[in-house]
């Protein structure tokens, strides 16, 4: 709904936006500060849904309060990798700003395809450590945990996944992700792998673990949204899954609960396309993003932690129970390492795909 | 069962059948000799085809009988009734070479192989298509496609054969050529035909007995002769061949024939198959040709004054058309001749026997 | 006669005198531009290295590989079994609707469309919920006092339940349209020549329905060939098809060359398989999918070889079918003197409507829930509330992208149309190339929809054409044009031309028979080409994602976009406007026809 009004304040046709753009260019490069530019439109693609709601609110209409440019923001789709190489490549800057996971900013980043930033700035300098790179600026966090039916287990919860592998104490129907992302992780956890010693990941290991737990894994989900129903519906009693999805049924006041402990975390962030005329423009928007009191904005919406740890100071504590940087929560948890995921993910998918179908 | 039912190949007895609401069959008996030719003819929802599939079992009848041979077979599956079947539109299946096609009742009867493939290759030479026997429908023309649908439908030597209109997707010479090769097939092998048909010459060349139906009810059962002289209604006197219906009034009896005054005054006299009653008003139907123009000094049984009007020549027969009185209109039909042709409005006497005029109640 | 013959002739030869085969260009030259040339750049860098020149590395890597085998192997098992349960599932539906009256048919169809018009992502949360544990048919179980079913979901049973619903109805049309023409007169014939009902469905109708079996058949195999969102869904850990590999190398590696040699291989094996497939049961040929007697083995041995399994199996069948006949009259002998109970057609309408039931069954169910007041896809639903309906109505997109879809759809579909038929008449009457066309012309739905995505954005983003609705209904006309030729070429087959011939030598002109002779004859065959057409460009996700641009939304965009953290009930609601609307369009159309009719 945000985004039609965004659409009519500032209707463009492509034409006129192709001219606007090109106006753009050639008056930045007779060196004015583009604040000094008539307004602009920036299009921002999210990962739609409620992060709509949640960035409208907290991130565009106040940049285009503040700066009077148009933010007109369209969903892209779950990964957007190869769709950011095709708008490089062609030139057809059909986003001028994107969200992409740290992951993928690793992906994207060593091939090129990413403008840097602008790391200046008191909000710049506050961002948590590993939300940043030169080309991509964390915005908010999400976390790999373990997601359980707290009516299958009324008294004693589990608390590790050991806990998941310990089918005889925890008995009930579990679900595993069918990707090696995340789940080799937790294999080598739950065979007692210290949190801080997980990478360089021994997959050996971690598959050897898996086979334990093979026969009991009732579902291999595949998507979000997929361990959001199994959970609401009870079909499965446990699960690791993203702490969004299954806030999502614990706003339903369905028995869910989270552990926080052994929980992976990960980082969804902006990046610019490289090459893109209103680069400069986007810079600014996402110096804009950085600042805690917007970042605490999306957390009404959205369960997902922001990287700028002042932001907890605009957030109750009810709340902050429920996000992955909150201290609490974070300190139980640690990084999936996209340094190693980005050299090994090729090799791990296809030992896991091999382990799977064999 | 008595002796004269066992003669007949097929009886049909008080058969009725709905749909719905709609009465097609409304009591109907019929019965097929050996050996003999029967038309069913009528208009398009005379009730003629529902009768046709009835007796073929494609649909079952609400009550009434049918004998096939001798048995009774009213609620007979098809594939158990000895029946031979031709469609209008062939029904020759397409998959299958013409050899395959004929030999299929053969095959479904169970006979060896080697009796199958003589009586195909008989078959074949007296429809006279012995060439085509490896060849498909498609590959074949519409009158060839019909007559391998005759084959197909007497190679096994039914009891009956049903004919649908079987030529009724072909064009007039083709027809007409047709015509005259069933009758001879039919002759050849003496085989009791039940033929529907909605054309009413078809029916008069090729018939033993005619069957005439309208809404869903025999109007009358004859020979072609009995149907087109002595029709027993002013339906049947109208559908089949073309007819003067004069009308007018009984005005009593003498000596076997009925006097009819016709509405300019005419007494005029013809037979009659009906009780009539004094007063009552009739048609007469006289046929076109029946009707002579007189001569001077000429007579006839029957005498009329007529207005001529025109003349239509359509090659070897011309008609005439006249005007009796105020608005009563004839017409009759003779050979073409050369000779001077009538002025228009001149007066002529018209006259005919009176065996050839039928009276018949008006309806 | 004879004369009649050479006039058909020459009319035959003047027609194919010209050299161009006009028919089939505008197919050929827009699948060229819009398929072949951006899809073969993409595709070249499977055979380029990282420093350009050229490699054959990427094949070696993928011959080399055990997942992709393996992969590729379960890919065409789920794609060939799914082909096998709809044709078996479709044929008594279909065969029911060409049977009874043409107002009933039409109110059936309704429920045999009810799957096109139940978006995919809300047709698998339907199954989910339905089979689940805890789901409406366990419970209905349970409530009924019955043990636990065995799990139908998260398995190979999981799979084929919910692509046989979303596919089935491909078979079900398009055999349908084959079936009516088949004459009923024939099995009539069969009967009174002495064939039992069973004799003369075995050998009378079901050669002669062969054509829409294999059509069907082939549209449902390559259709799946595709599905990706079904068997992860639905499926276990076995169930890992090729497009996800795709995938994985498209976006989590960048690894273009790559994914593109593992299309090619999909391609090069879905060729294969059709080719011997069109060799087994004729698609391509002429013989109106006839079992001929005159074939020399030598010319075609797979489909010789065939033909004689396939008569082998009627005659058994037909074999068995005479014994229990047989069998079942000396317990019950035929009485001629009284009405037979109409046992076969019971049992039809009773097979018949199961299948039936469990195509409209998942629409049946999302009808409720989407009332519901909770915030998930439960059985049952959770009071009452028209919340979910309220935040459609509130949110101009979803307005927005219904609409865009509705005429992406039907552009789509009359594109496809417009060069799909001209190219089957093309195919089946004069082409001699018929394989070789029909597998070109499939290939685009073999193709997986992301190399056609990524393909056309590269080439749109040239031309400007990236972010349009022209642009995005280029893209789906691709997919569109194979459904359309497949489903023609199907009835065209058993069409017989000579009523054509007839129709010009009684002085008709070539648009005038089209109009008066041929466009009656087929028209159920070119309504279901179109709705094909229509449903695939509807449903379609990985084109639109790509093509839409910035701005621009479809409703499965929309839908995808609505399911990112959960399947909420919004999706239910938009799902049954869906299907209210489609509805409503085929009973108001039904509607006029009646009246058309009726006056």
């Amino acid at each position: 709904m945000s985004r039609t009004k965004y659409n009519k304040v500032f209707p463009l046709t492509r034409r006129e936006m192709l001219l606007a753009t090109g106006a753009g260019v050639a008056v930045g490069s007779m060196g004015l500060p583009f604040n000094a530019l008539a307004q602009e439109r920036l299009t921002v693609a999210d990962p739609g849904g409620p992060f709509e709601a949640a960035f409208g609110e907290a991130f565009y209409r106040p940049f285009e309060e503040a700066t009077g440019h148009t933010i007109a923001n369209t969903a892209r789709e779950h990964q957007p990798t190869s769709q950011v190489q095709s708008i490089v490549e062609t030139g057809s800057y059909s986003w001028d700003v994107v969200t992409v996971t740290q992951a993928d900013q690793v992906l994207l980043g060593d091939r090129d395809l990413l403008e840097e930033l602008d790391w200046s700035g008191e909000h710049m300098d506050n961002i948590m450590s590993d939300a940043r790179t030169d080309v991509w600026m964390g915005t908010d966090v999400y976390a790999t945990i373990l997601a359980y039916r707290t009516d299958t287990f009324p008294d004693k919860a589990p608390e590790s996944w050991a806990d998941f592998w310990d089918v005889e104490n925890f008995p009930g129907r579990r679900a595993l992700r069918r990707s090696p992302i995340d789940t080799l992780e937790i294999a080598l956890m739950a065979d007692g792998v210290a949190m801080e010693d997980l990478y360089p990941l021994d997959i050996d290991r971690a598959l050897a673990k898996l086979d334990e737990i093979r026969e009991h894994v009732d579902v291999w989900w595949t998507g979000g949204a997929q361990t959001s129903q199994l959970l609401a519906s009870g079909e499965v009693d446990m699960l690791p899954t993203w702490n969004g999805r299954a806030q999502t049924v614990i706003d339903d006041d369905a028995p869910v609960g989270i552990l926080w402990n052994q929980g992976l975390y990960s980082i969804e962030g902006w990046s610019i396309p490289k090459g893109n005329p209103k680069a400069d423009l986007g810079r600014e928007f996402i110096k804009f993003c950085a600042d805690p009191e917007r970042q605490a904005a999306f957390t009404d919406k959205l369960a997902y932690g922001p990287t700028n740890p002042k932001a907890y100071d605009y957030i109750s504590e009810e709340r902050a129970k429920f996000l992955p940087t909150a201290p609490d929560n974070l300190k139980r948890m640690t990084l999936a390492d996209q340094g190693w995921w980005g050299e090994h993910k090729e090799e791990a998918e296809s030992r896991f795909n091999e382990w799977l179908l064999s | 069962m008595t002796t004269s039912q066992v003669q007949q190949k097929l009886q049909v007895r008080q058969l009725r059948k709905t749909f719905g609401d709609l009465v097609a069959l409304e009591g109907a008996d019929l019965d097929l000799a050996d050996g003999e030719f029967l038309t069913l003819l009528g208009p398009s929802g005379s009730g003629k085809t529902t009768l046709l599939l009835a007796i073929a079992g494609l649909n079952e009848p609400d009550s009434g009988e049918i004998h096939i041979d001798g048995r009774l077979a009213t609620f007979l599956p098809s594939y158990k009734r000895d029946i031979g079947m031709v469609f209008q539109n062939y029904a020759l299946f397409p998959h299958m070479t013409i050899f395959d096609n004929i030999a299929f009742a053969l095959k479904m009867r169970k006979w060896p192989k080697d009796r199958i493939t003589d009586a195909v290759e008989r078959v074949l030479e007296i429809v006279q298509l012995p060439h085509v026997a490896t060849r498909y429908p498609r590959q074949l023309s519409g009158g060839q496609q019909q007559r391998i649908a005759l084959a197909r439908a007497m190679v096994y030597e039914p009891s009956v054969i049903l004919m649908d209109e079987p030529l009724g997707a072909l064009d007039k010479k083709l027809r007409e050529q047709l015509q005259l090769e069933i009758k001879r097939l039919h002759k050849e092998l003496n085989i009791a035909v039940l033929y529907v048909t909605h054309d009413q010459e078809e029916a008069l060349v090729m018939s033993d007995r005619i069957c005439l139906m309208r809404e869903g009810r025999i109007e009358q059962l004859g020979t072609p002769w009995e149907l087109y002289f002595r029709p027993r209604t002013v339906f049947a006197a109208d559908f089949l061949g073309e007819a003067n219906l004069l009308s007018g009034r009984v005005a009593g009896q003498d000596n076997g024939t009925v006097l009819v005054d016709l509405a300019d005054g005419t007494r005029v006299r013809g037979v009659s198959d009906h009780d009539l009653t004094i007063g009552q008003d009739v048609r007469m139907m006289v046929r076109p040709e029946t009707i002579g123009v007189l001569a001077q000094g000429e007579s006839a049984e029957n005498v009329l004054e007529a207005r001529f009007s025109e003349e239509v020549m359509s090659g070897s027969t011309t008609q005439s058309f006249f005007t009796i009185g105020s608005d009563q209109r004839l017409f009759t039909k003779s050979l073409t001749q050369t000779g001077a042709s009538v002025a228009n409005g001149e007066s002529l006497r018209l006259g005919w026997a009176s065996e050839r005029a039928v009276v018949l109640p008006d309806e | 006669m004879s004369k009649n013959g050479k006039m058909m002739g020459s009319i035959v030869s003047r027609m194919s005198r010209g050299r161009l085969p006009w028919p089939l260009m505008p197919a050929l030259l827009f699948l060229a531009a819009a398929f072949v040339y951006p899809v073969v750049l993409l595709l070249s860098q499977s055979v380029s290295g990282e420093q350009g020149g050229f490699t054959f590395d990427h094949y070696v890597k993928l011959q080399e590989s055990f997942v992709v085998g393996q992969v590729l192997a379960t890919t065409f098992k789920i794609a060939g079994w799914t082909a096998v349960f709809s044709v078996l599932a479709a044929y008594p539906v279909a065969f029911l609707l060409s049977t009874v009256g043409k107002n009933r048919r039409n109110f059936l169809i309704i429920w045999v469309l009810m799957p096109f018009w139940t978006s995919f992502l809300v047709r698998t949360f339907a199954w989910i919920v339905l089979l689940g544990r805890n789901g409406a048919i366990n419970q209905f179980a349970a409530a009924l006092g019955l043990p636990e079913m065995p799990s139908m979901l998260y398995n190979f049973t999981g799979v084929m339940i919910g692509m046989v619903h979303a596919l089935m109805p491909l078979c079900v049309l398009t055999m349908l349209s084959v079936m009516e023409g088949i004459d009923q007169n024939l099995t009539r014939a069969a009967n009174t020549l002495g064939a039992r009902p069973s004799q003369a469905f075995l050998r009378i109708y079901l050669p002669l329905s062969i054509p829409g079996m294999a059509a069907g058949g082939l549209l449902v195999f390559i259709t799946a060939l595709g599905f990706f969102i079904t068997p992860a869904l639905l499926g276990g850990e076995q169930e890992t098809v090729i497009v996800q590999l795709i995938i994985f190398q498209i976006k989590d590696l960048l690894n273009w060359g790559f994914a593109g040699a593992i299309a090619v291989m999909l391609l090069v094996v879905a060729l294969v398989v059709f080719f011997f497939y069109d060799r087994l049961v004729g698609l391509s040929t002429l013989s109106g999918g006839a079992m001929r007697a005159d074939d020399k083995p030598w010319r075609n041995p797979i489909g010789w070889g065939g033909r004689k399994l396939g008569n082998l199996i009627i005659e058994v069948l037909a074999f068995v079918c005479e014994a229990i006949g047989r069998g079942f009259e000396m317990l019950r002998p035929t009485r001629p003197d009284r009405p037979r109970a109409p046992a076969g057609r019971r049992v039809l309408w009773l097979v018949g409507g199961l299948i039936l039931f469990f195509l409209a069954g998942p629409a049946f169910f999302i009808i409720p829930v989407s009332f519901t007041e909770g915030n998930f896809l439960g059985w049952p639903p959770e009071g009452f509330s028209l919340k979910w309906y309220d935040s459609v109505f509130q949110d101009p997109l979803w307005i927005e992208a219904a609409v865009r879809s509705l005429i992406v759809a039907l552009l789509a579909g009359t594109m496809g149309l417009l060069l799909g038929v001209p190219a089957a008449f093309h195919i089946v009457r004069r082409s001699r190339h018929k394989t070789a066309l029909i597998g070109f012309l499939v290939s685009p739905i073999i193709m997986p929809n992301i190399i056609i995505a990524v393909s056309l954005f590269y080439l749109f983003a040239g031309i400007g054409l990236v972010g349009t609705t022209i642009g995005l209904a280029i893209g789906h006309t691709v997919l569109a044009v194979p459904y359309v030729v497949v489903t023609v070429v199907a009835i065209l087959k058993q069409y017989d031309e000579r009523l054509d011939q007839a129709a010009y030598t009684l002085g008709a002109s070539k648009a005038k028979t089209f109009r008066y002779v041929t466009f009656p004859l087929l028209k159920s065959g070119l309504v279901a080409a179109f709705m094909f057409a229509f449903v695939i460009s509807f449903d379609e996700l990985t084109i639109a994602l790509f093509l839409a641009g910035g701005q621009m939304t479809t409703l499965p965009r929309q839908m995808w976009d609505n399911a990112l953290l959960q399947v909420s009930p919004t999706l239910a609601a938009v799902a049954t406007l869906v299907l209210l609307f489609m509805t409503a369009i085929i009973l108001f159309s039904e509607y006029m026809r009646r009246r058309r009719e009726g006056a």
